[in-house]
């Protein structure tokens, strides 16, 4: 088998690629198992496992359903505050509160979004937005959420008297949990109600009042995308509550919507193993830039200000030159394949 | 007392009201054009008032640093405009990619100016070197006239604009029909890039009578820009009179709410406000539609 025909063969195998790919996030974990690797790369990783599964949610409804929102690190705060009040104050377990602050964050997503919901386009993106920074403000404010100085001592998972103290054992828990929620959002999207979301996605060729005369129910599915989104930023908030064992309300910023629109469209807007590349290529660069960036020159401001600009850049050239994001590319390498060889048919013809 | 407490606070809401009115028009001045909220709009007000405050610290004449803060605003708006937003324009790419570019933009222009004028807030002396006003119970800073004038030559320059020249009938032309624009020999593009130049500036002029009165630091544009966006669907989308009304409205309410309230929550119950308005009429004050692709 020539080069070219194994190349081309995983070409046509992009689901193999994929895998590939998770076993790397994988093969990192059990790299550091064996010694190999640094803990601040381990740590790396939770955040990318943390940001994809947050990001996923967001790749459902704004990439593949077309609905823009910026009401998502809202509902991350609400899932992290939420586990962090439970697990200190009333000493529940981790485990509960995981479950309760994603229950919290759908029942508020499902109360919102009845009202919301019929909006759609640019009024539905500022309206989120304005929700998230009413948040914002109010973690900042409110003495439950102990204001800035925010709360600490938050306790990690544990089942029986096994604790998850080792950032190996917490990677691996985390990397569970975005399994599950990937195949979750695989399914989903394969099946009827993902059809659903890509029928109503106006900036795809969708179109909401077609999808209605199709019979889909548009607010309830909308709804049930909006609450979707909710449940996994909640969980992932969750996630970081307990792994970072502090909150304050700065990650809980505005701009953190901004990043995660940056890792879904860096990934593939539409596609929902985007999010998993976006969040792993972002935090790999930002990372990298950090590390690269040499030192005594930068004080932490320019080295953030840099990070931010490079980020910018790469943004707008992915959205401008490849709009379908790095999940595009093998399939439009495959394309460009194609045509060379049509080409070189042609040519060998006549 | 409550009453000098009224009076005080509505002053100075119509004041902050001045200049979310004006984030406001500039927000409907691209979308009338361009058909997509711009969010680096907020980030060309910073850039205005930095330049300017820059070029004072410099030893420039107030009058020049403000003209050529202005000018340079509306240069690296166009300039932006042709190199990040024209081609995709060109090709028909969808709102909310050209919305997504902004972003990317607002982020890029706050990063570049913390890197190159620094993290510290700055400010212009006021205009003309007079005292605080103090009327009866109220005492006026003396930037804010400036302000409202600001606001005033606005409304009557762009009224003029779009009702009795060349240029603003084009603009509307293109904002009526795309296609139709084009058939009569029109081009939007080039257009576009004029009314972005154009919006640069405005917002530029915002920052340096801002600059005047309150400071500016390179990260003050995103909750101007979440208030202009406000503005800009509580006025309805298209409409500059929506606007300014919505800008000073919600302008009033933030500072009622700083004075009877709480400051902690001068930002809160504005937005809380707008949100419920919006759920019940989206179309906002005097919008027909709403904007966005159905």
């Amino acid at each position: 088998m020539t080069f070219a025909g194994i190349s081309r063969s995983l070409l046509n195998y992009r689901k193999l690629i994929y895998i590939l790919l998770g076993l790397v996030f994988v093969l990192f974990g059990l790299l550091d198992a064996w010694g190999l690797s640094s803990k601040y790369l381990l740590s790396t990783m939770i955040f990318i496992a943390i940001n994809a599964i947050v990001a996923l949610g967001l790749g459902l409804l704004g990439g593949v359903a077309g609905q823009i929102s910026f009401g998502t690190s809202a509902f991350y705060a609400i899932g992290a505050y939420t586990s962090g009040i439970l697990s200190t104050q009333y000493n529940l377990s981790p485990w509960l509160t995981m479950a309760f602050s994603a229950f919290l964050a759908g029942v508020v997503a499902y109360i919102i979004g009845r009202q919301v919901l019929h909006l759609h386009g640019f009024v539905l993106g500022v309206i989120t937005l304005a929700f998230s920074w009413i948040l914002w403000r109010l973690t900042g404010q409110l003495t439950i959420t102990g204001g800035y100085d925010g709360i600490s001592h938050i306790p990690r998972f544990a089942i029986g008297s096994f604790v998850f103290t080792d950032d190996i054992h917490y990677y691996f828990l985390v990397l569970g949990i975005l399994a599950i929620l990937q195949i979750i959002a695989l399914n989903l999207e394969k099946s009827r109600i993902g059809r659903d979301f890509r029928a109503m996605n106006i900036y795809h060729g969708g179109s909401e009042v077609a999808a209605m005369t199709l019979g889909i129910r548009l607010g309830s599915t909308k709804n049930l995308l909006f609450v979707l989104c909710a449940v996994y930023a909640a969980i992932g908030g969750s996630l970081y509550a307990h792994y970072v064992s502090y909150l304050s309300p700065e990650p809980f910023n505005i701009h953190y919507n901004f990043i995660l629109y940056l890792m879904v469209v860096l990934g593939g807007i539409r596609s929902v193993w985007g999010p998993m590349i976006g969040a792993s290529v972002y935090w790999g660069l930002k990372e990298g830039i950090t590390y690269g960036m040499p030192e005594g020159v930068a004080t932490a401001g320019i080295s953030a200000a840099t990070e931010i600009i490079i980020f910018a850049v790469l943004f707008i050239g992915i959205i401008t030159f490849l709009p379908q994001g790095l999940v595009s590319v093998p399939s439009l390498l495959k394309e460009r394949h194609r045509r060379k060889t049509a080409l070189r048919h042609e040519r060998a013809l006549g | 007392m409550l009453t000098g407490l009224l009076q005080q606070s509505v002053i100075s809401g119509l004041t902050t009201g001045c200049v979310y009115a004006i984030v406001g028009i500039c927000v409907v001045l691209i979308f009338k054009s361009a058909r997509f909220p711009d969010f680096a709009q907020g980030t060309w007000i910073v850039l205005g008032g930095m330049l300017g405050a820059s070029f004072f610290a410099r030893g420039l004449p107030l009058w020049l640093s403000m003209i050529l803060a202005v000018l340079s605003t509306a240069l690296l708006g166009a300039a932006c405009w042709i190199v990040f937003l024209h081609g995709p324009m060109k090709r028909g790419m969808s709102g909310l990619h050209l919305c997504m570019i902004t972003v990317g933009l607002a982020m890029g222009i706050a990063a570049v100016l913390q890197m190159t004028i620094g993290t510290r807030s700055m400010s212009l002396p006021p205009f003309a070197k007079i005292e605080p006003i103090h009327l009866s119970k109220v005492t006026i800073s003396p930037q804010a006239p400036w302000l409202w004038l600001t606001l005033l030559l606005t409304m009557f320059g762009l009224v003029f604009l779009f009702n009795h020249t060349y240029w603003g009938k084009q603009i509307r032309a293109c904002h009526q029909r795309h296609l139709g624009a084009i058939l009569i020999g029109l081009n939007p593009s080039r257009i576009a890039i004029f009314i972005y130049a154009f919006a640069a500036g405005l917002a530029g002029i915002l920052g340096v009578a801002m600059a005047g009165m309150i400071p500016v630091v390179y990260h003050r544009g995103t909750s101007l820009i979440l208030m202009g966006f406000i503005v800009y669907l509580v006025g309805g989308a298209t409409s500059l009179p929506g606007a300014v009304i919505a800008g000073l409205a919600i302008g009033l309410i933030e500072s009622l709410t700083a004075a009877f309230i709480s400051t902690n929550y001068m930002d809160i119950v504005p937005l809380s406000i707008t949100i419920v308005f919006l759920l019940f009429r989206p179309t906002g004050l005097f919008g027909e539609s709403e904007p966005g692709e159905k």
